[in-house]
């Protein structure tokens, strides 16, 4: 009989990972699998992830284990249009400190495990890297094709103009 | 021809039509299409390329844009002072929907993004949103040198929901306007802004005006800046959140009557701001009925005289689980007492204490559970006269504060230490007192020692039989500010205070000193010096020196005085926020 208090995932590649149920149950997915199993020493298979993937989303979850449940996400749905956006700590700029594959990656990986705080994260980084650059230089950045075309390129310089037209 | 070719050549042609910028609007047009958007928006997700960031869903990419247009989303302030500041600027917004067609697809596909029009915009881009915005509540942002709202109405009807009005100096009457708009039943939220107070004539009664020629209006919100010649008269009924600030300037003794009757008009505020009201003569404020407000969660009341914040307090009824807050209060400076604090339904409940009294200000902050009073105030303290308006001021504090129910205790009393043996006495349920005795104050005007010795005449006070009897805990911070100043601890006082509580039975189980509170330097020879004064408590256990280092913290920010609701339609600047001492 193994540890009650933890659990196995395989991630798509194969590779298994043992980790505590408390931090596995960050992720809303994996917390009502296991809710609906029961007791078992079952692995849960995570067929839409990979093991680099997994490594590191067990490794955001091993860390924010003792946050409070973040109710507070981007909003602009409601009555006042506000935004609220993720906090995001020197920690996880420095988790996010990757190559872009594995970045997206992570925050795709989020999503699909229902992790909200790491989407919530992951989206905001990449905000960030966004924020006050020009369509080229975000281009630049991610490696972008510009596929409109010619004449499409000559009605976005009309959307310039009356942008800065002001 | 494939299937996916006729979706390129779709996604094509309706990429086309978004982008008619100068067509006119047509909602039928969008309204058909958006259901198609959909299911070209995946099928282009599945085949957009190499990079990484085209592998995340749209779902995912949305999330994206509303964190990089977070300042764009922001709520904006409703004391907005030049046209730079009341524009909504869409450049961040534009410059999403200008890398590929991909991500210009999904921005184009979520109309919430689309929902702000601005009067001063090109006409064309404001035809553009509101065609992107589908069916979403629209935000209408409205500067008086723009072009007039007809010009951009394009049967925005029912969907408008927020107003927001800029009166810019070079403005005409903005009466008629206000008048004769007519707004729809949608509309939630306004606001009134005149960016530069328009001073009122010395013979003028403030004007009762009729917002939009209603008598009743359905907004949730209302805010008005710089107003001070006219107040709505309409009926509110399903107002919560109401912020008026009148602008620094001269007002009119009727404001404040004419306050009221907006509240009274406005039965359901949960929220109210209320800041610059005109200072009169207490001789000429007539006093109004009782204003019900049962639904108040917070009332911020700013920058106005301690004898008109007395008299609007007294006209209102308010439940008990509240918060009041009164920031920037001033006081008559010709009268030679301040007016007692009138009793409130939100101290009742008065658990915790804070009394800081700074060179400059009074702080006192009064909490229960879930209720409070804060209260600051500006004072000139190296005057002899605000220390004594103060000093008598404070000694009258039982008479609208529930004194005895206190117990938890803080203060930091400059060097006030005269207030001591007549303050404490009151306050016989206190079980934890913590002290903060700063000098950076003091050392320019009096002795070094002028904090520290509240530290002395607290000890004294303590030694006393009877004087706080269910006392615990006592911790006292001493604070040196930069300079790497020996205290002086008092610890024979200390001593003596130990004994004499000892002895009629009301021992104090933890005594914490921290010398050198705050200071950042760790000096071990004044600490040494300081570790050498504590000889006379050192057989004491229950008396503890705590090494250099931050304050124990004892005014922390507190939670109580953070909602989250109060900046629902706007955000608040800084000058209405909490501000703690160091």
């Amino acid at each position: 009989m193994g540890d009650s208090n933890r659990l196995t995932l395989v991630a798509s590649d194969g590779g298994k990972f043992v980790v505590d149920k408390e931090v596995v149950q960050m992720s809303v997915l994996l917390k009502n699998m296991i809710e609906d199993l029961g007791e078992t020493d079952e692995s849960i298979p995570i067929p839409n992830v990979t093991s680099p993937v997994l490594t590191k989303v067990i490794e955001f979850c091993e860390n924010h284990r003792t946050d409070a449940a973040r109710t507070d996400g981007p909003n602009v749905d409601g009555d006042d249009a506000r935004m609220r956006t993720a906090v995001v700590s020197d920690w996880d700029r420095q988790f996010f400190d990757v190559d872009q594959d594995l970045m997206f990656e992570i925050i795709v990986a989020a999503n699909y495990l229902d992790i909200k705080s790491l989407v919530d994260v992951g989206c905001k980084v990449v905000a960030d890297m966004i924020k006050g650059k020009s369509p080229q230089e975000i281009r630049d950045l991610f490696d972008i094709v510009n596929d409109f075309s010619p004449e499409e390129e000559a009605a976005l310089r009309k959307e310039n103009e009356w942008a800065n037209d002001r | 021809m494939s299937l996916k070719t006729i979706e390129r050549i779709l996604a094509s042609l309706l990429w086309k039509q978004n982008l008619a910028i100068y067509s006119p609007p047509d909602s039928t047009r969008e309204l058909v299409v958006a259901p198609r958007k959909t299911v070209l928006l995946t099928s282009l997700a599945e085949d957009k390329g190499p990079c990484a960031i085209h592998r995340i869903p749209p779902e995912l990419l949305i999330v994206i844009f509303k964190d990089v247009l977070s300042d764009y989303f922001r709520g904006p302030t409703f004391r907005i002072s030049s046209r730079d500041d009341a524009r909504v600027d869409p450049s961040s917004l534009i410059s999403i929907t200008q890398v590929c067609r991909w991500w210009r697809d999904v921005a184009i596909s979520w109309p919430l993004l689309w929902s702000r029009l601005d009067n001063n915009a090109h006409i064309a881009q404001s035809a553009t949103f509101f065609l992107r915005s589908q069916d979403s509540p629209l935000s209408v942002y409205f500067t008086t040198t723009g072009r007039p709202l007809k010009d951009i109405d394009f049967n925005i009807g029912c969907r408008l929901r927020r107003l927001d009005i800029t009166v810019l100096p070079e403005a005409s009457d903005i009466f008629p306007f206000i008048r004769s708009l007519a707004v729809p039943d949608s509309l939630q939220c306004c606001t009134v802004n005149y960016s530069r107070f328009i001073q009122i004539p010395p013979d003028a009664d403030v004007e009762r005006v009729s917002l939009f020629g209603a008598s009743v209006l359905p907004l949730k919100a209302l805010a008005m800046h710089n107003v001070a010649n006219w107040i709505p008269a309409n009926s509110f009924p399903h107002l919560t959140h109401l912020y008026l600030d009148f602008g620094v300037g001269r007002g009119d003794a009727t404001q404040l009557v004419r306050l009221v009757d907006l509240l009274r008009n406005a039965p359901k505020v949960e929220y109210l701001l209320v800041s610059n009201i005109s200072w009169m003569h207490p001789q000429s404020s007539p006093r109004p009925p009782l204003v019900p407000l049962r639904h108040l969660c917070f009332f911020l009341l700013a920058h106005t005289s301690i004898e008109v914040a007395y008299t609007l307090l007294s006209a209102i009824a308010m439940p008990r689980h509240a918060y009041v807050r009164l920031d920037g209060m001033y006081a008559d400076p010709r009268r030679p007492n301040l007016p007692s604090l009138p009793v409130l339904p939100v101290v009742e409940e008065t658990n915790r204490l804070e009394i800081v009294t700074e060179a400059s200000e009074l702080r006192l902050v009064a909490e229960g559970p879930s209720s409070g009073l804060w209260m600051q105030m500006d004072f000139d303290l190296r005057e002899t006269g605000d220390r004594h308006r103060l000093d008598t001021w404070l000694l009258s504090l039982h008479t609208a504060l529930p004194v005895r129910n206190v117990a938890t205790l803080l203060l930091s009393l400059g060097d006030h230490a005269n207030l001591v043996p007549s303050l404490l006495p009151r306050f016989t349920g206190v079980t934890e007192i913590c002290l903060v005795t700063h000098i950076q104050y003091e050392r320019k005007t009096g002795p070094t020692d002028a904090s520290w010795s509240v530290a002395r005449a607290l000890y004294s006070a303590l030694a006393i039989p009877n004087v706080c009897p269910r006392l615990r805990s006592l911790c006292v911070d001493i604070a040196v500010g930069v300079n790497p100043l020996i205290p002086n601890i008092y610890a024979s006082f200390l001593a003596d205070m130990m004994i004499s509580r000892s002895e009629n039975g009301l021992s104090v189980p933890l005594v914490g000193i921290q010398a050198f509170a705050g200071s950042r330097w760790s000096g071990v020879r004044p600490f040494d010096e300081v570790e050498d004064q504590m000889t006379p408590v050192e057989h004491f256990n229950e008396v503890q020196l705590l090494p250099p280092g931050p304050y124990l913290e004892p005014f922390l920010e507190r939670l109580c005085w953070v909602f989250d609701e109060f900046e629902k339609y706007w955000e608040v600047e800084d000058v209405y926020k909490p501000m703690y001492a160091d």
